[in-house]
């Protein structure tokens, strides 16, 4: 039995990317402040991206949903590490255990404005799309 | 006169060789012995699991409150029945007991080689030491292995 690691990984990347579609501009100087900024989701999918540049609430319950494991909290904890990479810890709660999985990406990759990957993995989010999927994967690491 | 003295020489020598031997051995089972009352339970478990057993067998395993959550998610249940199965190659495992509660710590990898840390939360109840909580840390590289028994924070 494999660990959920990549599942995980990119269901950080689509709640960096539903705060991105929620506000633009706040979230993208939030996650390029050089200070720390977190996600946290509460059981029934609201969720807040918070930082030093301000506070997005946007909803995750879908992304929840969509997820092989039935998720009650998740919680990410990302920090600048410089030259545009961000590390991340992300923890998803099961009640009676926890999952904590960490990583780092590019930040630019994923802000590249609307010639970036943003706004189709916007798009495709309502249908399942194996190309954005994949595309995802690479960016957050297997 | 000098046979005698390598005759008695030898004895001697393998006498202590004997012993130390002996000290050798019966410490490594006394040492083991002591370090391995949830790793030994945790590997009936990883057993149990590889047998598909442990389903009829999670109530030797798990206490009443884990198999709750086991029983109210139907998502969740093999994830939660089956987590040791994760670690394909165990790498090192750490134990401590402090009362009515012990704290297991199995590092290791998993099928692709990625390692991967389990801190277990262990209760007594009714003379057996059963899971009552799980964190399962997916680490990028080897150097996030906890060398000691960390009881899992569920904050």
């Amino acid at each position: 039995m494999g660990a959920p690691r990549v599942e995980m990984k990119i269901t950080v990347a689509k709640l960096i990317e539903l705060a991105y579609s929620q506000n633009k501009d706040l979230t993208a100087k939030i996650v390029r402040s050089k200070g720390n900024f977190k996600i946290s989701v509460d059981k029934n999918g609201n969720a807040i991206l918070s930082g030093k540049a301000g506070i997005v609430r946007f909803s995750g319950a879908e992304v929840l949903e969509k997820m092989g494991l039935e998720v009650s909290g998740v919680g990410v904890n990302f920090s600048n590490a410089g030259a545009g990479v961000i590390r991340y810890t992300a923890y998803f709660d099961l009640k009676v255990a926890k999952i904590a999985v960490h990583g780092d990406f590019d930040i630019e990759k994923l802000i590249t404005s609307c010639s970036g990957f943003l706004c189709r993995a916007a798009k495709a989010l309502k249908g399942r799309n194996q190309a954005y999927e994949l595309e995802l994967q690479r960016i957050m690491g297997n | 006169m000098s046979w005698s003295f390598n005759a008695l020489w030898g004895t001697e020598m393998k006498r202590t060789l004997i012993i130390i031997v002996i000290l050798v051995i019966s410490g490594c089972a006394i040492s083991q012995r002591s370090g391995v009352v949830l790793y030994g339970i945790y590997s009936e478990l990883y057993a149990s699991v590889k047998a598909g057993r442990v389903e009829a067998e999670k109530a030797r395993f798990f206490s009443s409150s884990y198999l709750d959550e086991v029983s109210s998610s139907k998502k969740n249940a093999s994830f939660l029945l089956a987590v040791p199965r994760v670690i394909e190659k165990v790498d090192s495992h750490y134990e401590k007991i402090d009362g009515a509660v012990g704290c297991l710590t199995v590092n290791g990898y998993e099928n692709d080689g990625q390692p991967v840390s389990i801190y277990v939360e262990y209760v007594l109840k009714n003379h057996e030491w059963l899971i009552d909580y799980i964190y399962l840390n997916l680490l990028e590289n080897v150097s996030g292995f906890e060398h000691r028994a960390i009881c899992p924070n569920k904050d």
